[in-house]
């Protein structure tokens, strides 16, 4: 649903100048937010990896 | 596990992020489908969706900040989790208020006809995230917990004078920007219906998305601190191993 939703929104943005910035401001919004919560998983898992390895020694 | 080291508890965690995800699952429907569009500004209104959000989230954000540093800064309450909130919640903030400044001129430019304008608002938004990168720069800046603690909340505290400086900017001076809406009871043409209940789940998306990245970030400051305490410790040794003399 969300794919077809956004697939519509893309064809749309090809039609009309606003979609354009609607669909880059959407875009985005969306790497950021998601970019910042993987690069903090990714940094949690490798500091318990880290601290595990530790408690091992 | 020292009960520090969890701002949340792993199941209220979870339960807030699924809630997150399907609240941005039901504003990408809304948002960029449901919604109609506006009948002045057309599609360009789909920005709003993350530019209103944004916005108070990045307010939300920064008072979480100043409240996690004044009770730090009150003897009776200091705690290093206040520190680790506030600088967690700072960091967020500034996210949110980078995505402020970049979707409403995104969306500034096919309504307004420009990327910028030298607005109050805009202009007081802009040094709101340029004072609070200052205060993430400021904390990474070494020393002992309670000093850089002190420090860090004394400068959050400072910088938050500046929020409601861009909150009433648009009564104050006169600017482009247009003023409140939402609450506004004096404006003929008030968001309702769908328009509303889109805005409604943004609001709420973000803030559940913000909780739980508050909660990821808290425990990342955890984890770093606790490697830098075992590195001090380390270097140590080994400086006292290589030099018998340290120490004694």
């Amino acid at each position: 649903m969300t794919t077809s939703a956004l697939f519509a929104a893309v064809v749309r943005a090809s039609q009309s100048d606003a979609w354009t910035y609607v669909i880059t401001g959407w875009l985005l919004t969306g790497a950021v937010v998601a970019g910042y919560w993987l690069r903090t998983r990714a940094r949690i898992r490798v500091g318990e990896t880290r601290l595990s390895a530790e408690r091992d020694q | 596990m020292n009960p520090r080291d969890q701002l949340l508890d792993p199941r209220l965690r979870r339960v807030i992020g699924v809630g997150a995800v399907i609240g941005v699952v039901a504003l990408c429907l809304f948002g960029l489908w449901g919604a109609p569009p506006d009948d002045r500004q057309g599609e360009a209104m789909r920005l709003l969706y993350l530019h209103v959000p944004s916005a108070w989230l990045a307010y939300f954000a920064f008072l979480v900040t100043a409240i996690a540093s004044a009770l730090f800064l009150w003897p009776r309450t200091r705690s290093i989790v206040w520190d680790r909130v506030a600088g967690a919640s700072a960091e967020l903030g500034v996210i949110f208020t980078g995505l402020t400044l970049v979707v409403g001129s995104l969306w500034g430019r096919p309504i307004w006809g420009v990327w910028w304008a030298w607005d109050a608002r805009l202009v007081t938004t802009a040094v709101l995230f340029f004072l609070y990168l200052g205060y993430l720069a400021l904390r990474r800046i070494p020393g002992d917990a309670i000093s850089t603690g002190k420090r860090n909340a004394i400068a959050a505290l400072i910088a938050f004078v500046d929020v409601p400086i861009v909150h009433f900017s648009v009564e104050w001076w006169r600017t482009l920007h247009q003023k409140a809406t939402v609450f506004n009871p004096e404006l003929s043409a008030r968001i309702e219906g769908v328009q509303a209940l889109t805005l409604w789940i943004a609001v709420l998306a973000f803030t559940l998305v913000y909780v739980y990245l508050l909660d990821r970030r808290y425990r990342l400051a955890v984890i770093d601190d606790v490697l830098a305490e075992q590195a001090l410790e380390q270097a140590i040794k080994i400086r006292t191993g290589d030099n018998p003399g340290v120490g004694r």
